[in-house]
């Protein structure tokens, strides 16, 4: 790890600890509050201050230091959580993330920085005076303490720790430099004594100058407790070997410690008496005795040491099981958010496309096997697909998340815009467990703001007009997200005005749009809000109404191969419908072949498949009468143009399946269609390979797929589908008509 | 000394032309093509190449000549290019694919502004080897693959 990776995991995890703070304060401020939230934004806080000092980020020290004294008041139920509280720290907050986003020589340059940084401490200063007065109490008792220490002073070596630092000799490679653990030691408490060792310190010839030859032995007078000193160490402990003694530490502690010590016992021991954590006397007599003992035989020895190793975990103070169990708690939570692990996406995604060939592959063999007939073999054959299907599915599972994660970050949006804009407004949120790819996830944060913000600026009416109207003075907001067929769809719904179809047409004439006498239907007119440069806002606000924005909704969920569908009614309110494919790596689908060329349909859009013969068509047009129901079906070779096995042109052999048709009746959505191929090899499961960025103009075709024989299918895009063959019909319409024109004249 | 660079030289019609030998990635044999619907015609379509689907490009139609024609010895030249923001393999029908010979930059000659019947900037600059004039083509030009999504969509509306 280089210290560039290193500080990555500092944003990280800052990060995490950031949101965490977050969820604490929106709790706060619903009026909820307890010890445990208040240990949490504690512990965010006092982690962010206690990381940012070893990478000597003082900004953010210094700045939290001053947070964390508050909290820790709060804590103590000295200061009462107060909404006027919670929101300066919800400001401290969003301080502390624009802090960790930059460096110290970049904050003494920012003076707005600065500027809110004085400002937010003196609006923190009602709640800290007391505790600023404390600390510089807490400053200067070290100092007295230590002009009276006597080292052999009980009460004083009630606080005095022993830390052993071995840091490991890479230490420095990785970017830590041990100085500023040390530098960080003096913010807990005073080093009393810091002794070097230098033992390990090569020939000339050996050295290396990245390596760390030093070992330390320090005695700290400090009155943090054992998970603060060891927090310390947060980022070498897994590496190095660091002991740290508990004041309360028995002299049998120390012996074993310098035992584990590879330096000679002896030495060690004068070590440890100057550092005072032990006296002359005692060390002379604990090492006389130690001596005699292993003077006795071998053996013994050794069951005697683990004996004392097991005393000494009898020994061990409370505080160190309290905060060995505070941590395993901690982990323990971490583990249930799902946070646990970090893996490179791209590593995923290897695995995934790895995944993809192994499916491939075991069509293959499936394919062979079944021409074997060799019965042993197509039963091992078929459990082999079964934990191929399995693996796929788990492999997946792995770039699924709840969408929950981001909803919640609404609740923070929601707040902050609805105290600027001085509405009451209650978000809902439903369905946050429904899980969608990672990377829609992250794609979709920005359109979903939008919405939400447009829906809070120009939805939903400001309180006097929704008691005029007889609502509830709160607008109600609601973000769901649950499953539709082989799609997502994540609606945004609030109880407001509704969009103003009257104006949003005036609006789009005078824009120039649409012209004045255009006939719109409702749908059509709503979807104009997404034509780029348009709003309705009679003033633009700091929120929405710059008219950009919405355009963008549309472009980024177009992007996801997504669409939008509003609804609205006046006075009642509006609800937009975000439909999103579930572009997974591998789906399941439906083999069909069209005049030689294979496609592949999602399989959880198709309903049903019907042989086309035994269905008259309706006078002759596309459409079939399936059980009193009116059905419109596109033709495959029609709507691509498909010319007869085109892959098989230099054998030149022509097969006509013309009156062997079978239909496939998908659903998108409401629509029902049906898809008239030439014939149908069954189900199959495939793997999404996109065609690549030339190919991106085609609609119809969301990718394609390898068959087990090695043959490339394309993977049809329903929606897409059907506008295409919408759009030809329109377009075959217009220019029969200008035939017909044509030939009038 | 000379700068001299390794170019592939291939045939297609009669045609000689090169290219950069370091964007070329390897030559297969030609089995059979998927042809994607409602393609323009420089589309061939799309082959297997051992788990990735790659688009072929009829050269011969991109620039500017008759579709070639499939016979026996027809192979695909594979090529990967490297743009600024992604990197693209795709595959070339050509009737023969000759040597890699070793070009040194003096005996490689400008592009005649006309001439060629070939646009003039997909030529990177002409050769002459034991009297045969060799068309060096510059692959990220001719093949970019922004302009054939462009050259794609106009053939879709």
């Amino acid at each position: 790890m280089s210290l560039d990776a290193v500080l990555q995991t500092f944003y990280v995890e800052a990060q995490e600890h950031l949101e965490s703070m977050e969820n604490v304060l929106l709790k706060m401020d619903e009026g909820e509050c307890n010890d445990e939230m208040l240990n949490d934004i504690f512990r965010s806080a006092h982690t962010i201050k206690g990381s940012a000092g070893i990478f000597g980020l003082d900004h953010i020290v210094n700045f939290t230091h001053v947070v964390e004294n508050v909290l820790d008041r709060a804590r103590d139920k000295k200061i009462a959580v107060e909404k006027d509280l919670v929101d300066v720290i919800f400001k401290c907050r969003d301080h502390i993330q624009s802090l960790v986003s930059v460096n110290l020589e970049e904050f003494t340059a920012q003076a707005d920085l600065q500027k809110i940084d004085k400002d937010l401490l003196e609006a923190l200063t009602p709640w800290a005076s007391e505790e600023s007065n404390q600390a510089v109490k807490q400053n200067t008792s070290p100092t007295e303490n230590l002009s009276e220490h006597k080292p052999t002073d009980d009460e004083d070596n009630g606080k005095l720790w022993h830390i052993s630092l071995r840091l490991s000799g890479d230490c420095l490679r990785n970017g830590m430099d041990p100085l500023s653990f040390i530098k960080f030691l003096t913010s807990l408490g005073e080093i009393k004594h810091i002794e070097t060792i230098v033992d390990n310190f090569p020939s000339s010839a050996d050295f290396d100058a990245e390596t760390l030859y030093f070992a330390y032995e320090i005695s700290l007078l400090s009155d943090a407790s054992l998970e603060e000193i060891e927090n310390t160490f947060m980022f070498v402990q897994d590496d190095s070997d660091i002991t740290i003694l508990p004041p309360s530490a028995k002299i049998d502690d120390y012996l074993s410690l310098i035992d584990k010590l590879p330096e000679e016992n002896q030495r060690l021991g004068d070590i440890l008496v100057s550092c005072g954590s032990l006296t002359k006397h005692s060390l002379e007599q604990a090492l006389i005795s130690q001596n005699k003992e292993s003077a006795e035989a071998e053996k013994p020895t050794d069951t005697h040491k683990l004996g004392q190793l097991l005393t000494e975990q009898q020994k061990v103070p409370e505080a160190v099981v309290n905060a060995a169990l505070s941590k395993q708690q901690q982990s323990k939570s971490q583990a249930t958010e799902g946070k646990q692990i970090r893996i490179d996406s791209n590593r995923l995604d290897n695995l995934i496309n790895l995944i993809g060939e192994l499916v491939i592959n075991q069509q293959r063999i499936d394919l062979l096997s079944k021409g074997s007939k060799n019965p042993p073999l197509v039963e091992a054959v078929d459990d082999f697909e079964n934990f191929t299907n399995q693996i796929r599915d788990a492999a997946l599972s792995l770039r699924m998340v709840p969408i929950g994660g981001t909803f919640q970050r609404f609740k923070r949006l929601v707040r902050d815009t609805a105290q600027e804009l001085g509405k009451e407004v209650e978000l809902t949120i439903e369905g946050a467990d429904t899980e969608l790819d990672r990377l829609m996830v992250e794609k979709l944060g920005d359109p979903l703001t939008h919405i939400v913000r447009n829906a809070m600026d120009h939805g939903l009416e400001s309180i006097e007009k929704r008691q005029a109207v007889g609502k509830n003075i709160k607008g109600q907001l609601k973000l769901s997200a649950y499953h539709e067929a082989s799609h997502i769809v994540i609606a945004i719904s609030d109880d407001g005005n509704g969009i103003d179809k009257e104006r949003v047409r005036a609006k789009a004439i005078e824009k120039g749009i649409i012209n004045s006498d255009s006939q719109l239907t409702d749908n059509e007119l709503f979807h104009l809000i997404f034509h780029p440069g348009f709003s309705t806002a009679a003033a633009v606000t700091n929120l929405s109404g710059r008219g950009v924005g919405m355009d963008v909704v549309k472009r980024n969920v177009e992007a996801l191969q997504g669409s939008i569908d509003i609804n609205s009614q006046a006075g009642v309110g509006s609800e937009f419908k975000i439909r999103l494919p579930l572009t997974l790596a591998i789906i399941d689908g439906f083999h069909v072949e069209a005049k030689g060329t294979h496609f592949i349909i999602p399989q959880a859009t198709i309903i049903e498949c019907i042989d086309l013969a035994n269905h008259q068509d309706i006078k002759a047009r596309h459409c079939i009468n399936l059980r009193g129901d009116m059905i419109p079906y596109l033709s495959m070779s029609e709507i691509f143009n498909l010319t007869p096995c085109q892959q098989h042109s230099i054998e030149n052999k022509v097969i006509e399946h013309e009156d062997k048709r079978e239909l496939v009746i998908v659903q998108f959505g409401s629509d029902v269609a049906g898809i008239a191929v030439d014939s149908l090899h069954g189900e199959i499961q495939t793997v999404v390979k996109p065609l690549g960025p030339i190919f991106k103009a085609l609609k119809g075709i969301g990718g394609s797929s390898l068959l087990g024989n090695g043959e490339i299918a394309f993977i049809l895009d329903v929606p897409q589908l059907i506008e295409l063959a919408v759009g030809n019909e329109i377009a075959n319409k217009v220019s029969a008509a200008e035939d017909i024109s044509n030939q009038d004249k | 000394m000379e700068k001299s660079s390794q170019f592939l030289t291939f045939t297609i019609a009669d045609e000689h032309f090169g290219m950069d030998l370091h964007q070329t990635r390897e030559i297969i044999e030609y089995a059979g093509i998927t042809q994607v619907p409602l393609m323009p015609q420089f589309i061939s379509g799309v082959i297997n190449l051992r788990g990735e689907v790659v688009p072929v490009i009829d050269l011969s139609v991109r620039l500017g000549r008759q579709p070639i024609t499939i016979h026996k010895r027809t192979c695909v030249i594979v090529i990967e290019l490297h743009t600024s923001d992604q990197h693209c393999v795709l595959g070339l029908l050509a009737d023969a694919v000759n040597e890699v010979i070793d070009i040194s930059s003096s005996n490689i000659e400008d592009a005649p502004a006309f001439g060629a019947k070939i646009r003039a900037e997909f030529i990177q600059g002409i050769a002459k080897k034991d009297d045969e004039f060799i068309v060096l083509l510059d692959a990220e030009k001719t093949l970019s693959p922004r302009e054939l999504a462009h050259l794609v969509e106009a053939e879709l509306q």
